[in-house]
């Protein structure tokens, strides 16, 4: 007997709601997956993208695993709105949410060529969607925290499904969990205020963090930087449509604005820095 | 390399421009360069003219310098991405 879950996905480009079935199986063809290519250990998992080839010069990848080592396995094809999996020795409903949400789906849409995935946090001001970037431990995920308690809904907090329509960059809500901390494996806290549906893109900030004293202050970034700072933040860059990725990237920096911003490392700033995002983004530079 | 030689910029090696500057990502390396203005011009000549020597005759209708300098600037920049694998001898 096989356990079906008909996940309800706010991926949705349409009004359209997007339904893809998430099925149980027992009998993966692990056997004629035989290449695979380990990610970096994400939450202290051994985790792998498996196909029946090496796919890294290739343009399309049909049929894919994805395994975290221990505990669960998922396959897929680029044609199919099923996602199956297969339980193993650690497995939890838990865990494979986890890992459904957080590497599965961004695969899936970015396979498919639907989304390109940014890691982001991001909120709504205004009907746009405005980005946080920068380093690890830059503060993104307390940034838009902080937004969030000031009534702003939540886009994303940290995976940003993006996508290109009528000369314009639009982006959409993945899923509605936020995590202002750090946790192994944990979905996080589920935001009430959630965007919804598309939302074009407006400012990208990318947090720099400074001395405790520093003023808070914005400054625009063009050029090589730019592209570095898109690139840095580009999600799920395996390998497919290297050439079509590309193209995007560089589409998305010519089109949109990307500000450096200087983020005092101490908390009881952060409303220096979010009256200073509002009114930069309200000042005609969304 | 020298000025009799003829080049091929591989087809592995893409190429879009940012804010005016050029950015060239090799896809097998995963690695990317940005070309200045002037790198810019002597990259999109190349991809139209890869004979060197035809290459320098063109350049030297566009820049106020003598031919040698011209030429040891298009060498050392033709060897620089041969160095970094964004192109071949042929």
């Amino acid at each position: 007997m096989c356990l079906y879950y008909n996940y309800k996905l706010n991926y949705n480009k349409d009004k359209e709601q997007k339904k893809i079935l998430i099925q149980e199986v027992y009998n993966l063809p692990y056997k004629k997956f035989v290449f695979e290519v380990p990610f970096d250990t994400n939450q202290s998992r051994e985790i792998y993208l498996k196909a029946k080839f090496d796919f890294r010069e290739s343009e399309a990848l049909d049929e894919w695993m994805f395994e975290v080592k221990n505990v669960v396995t998922f396959f897929s094809k680029n044609d199919s709105d099923v996602i199956f999996f297969q339980k193993n020795r650690l497995y939890s409903d838990s865990l494979m949410e986890y890992w459904l949400l957080h590497i599965v789906f961004p695969i899936y849409f970015t396979l498919t060529d639907t989304y390109y995935f940014l890691h982001t946090g991001s909120v709504e001001i205004e009907n746009r969607a405005v980005l946080f970037m920068g380093d690890s431990f830059a503060g993104k995920s307390t940034l838009t925290d902080y937004f969030l308690k000031q009534k702003h809904p939540l886009v994303t907090d940290d995976k940003l499904p993006t996508f290109y329509e009528e000369e314009t960059f639009y982006c959409v809500n993945s899923h509605p969990y936020h995590r202002p901390y750090r946790k192994l494996e944990d979905l996080g806290i589920k935001a009430k205020n959630v965007s919804q549906g598309k939302l074009a893109i407006g400012n990208i900030y990318w947090l720099h963090p400074v001395a405790e004293d520093a003023e808070v202050s914005i400054k625009e970034i063009k050029g090589l930087k730019k592209f570095e700072c898109l690139r840095y933040a580009t999600e799920m860059d395996i390998y497919v449509h290297k050439k079509k990725r590309f193209e995007y990237i560089t589409k998305l920096a010519n089109t949109l604005h990307i500000y450096e911003i200087n983020v005092p490392r101490k908390l009881e700033r952060l409303e220096e820095v979010y009256t200073a995002i509002v009114k930069h983004t309200q000042n005609g530079e969304l | 390399m020298t000025i009799d030689d003829t080049v091929e910029i591989l087809d592995t090696v893409l190429m879009q421009e940012v804010d005016g500057e050029t950015i060239l990502l090799d896809i097998n390396s995963e690695e990317y360069f940005s070309l200045n203005e002037i790198g810019t011009m002597f990259y999109k000549l190349l991809q139209e003219e890869p004979n060197l020597s035809l290459a320098l005759s063109e350049l030297e209708n566009h820049f106020d310098v003598s031919k040698e300098e011209l030429q040891k600037d298009l060498l050392h920049f033709v060897s620089t991405l041969e160095e970094k694998k964004l192109l071949l001898e042929r």
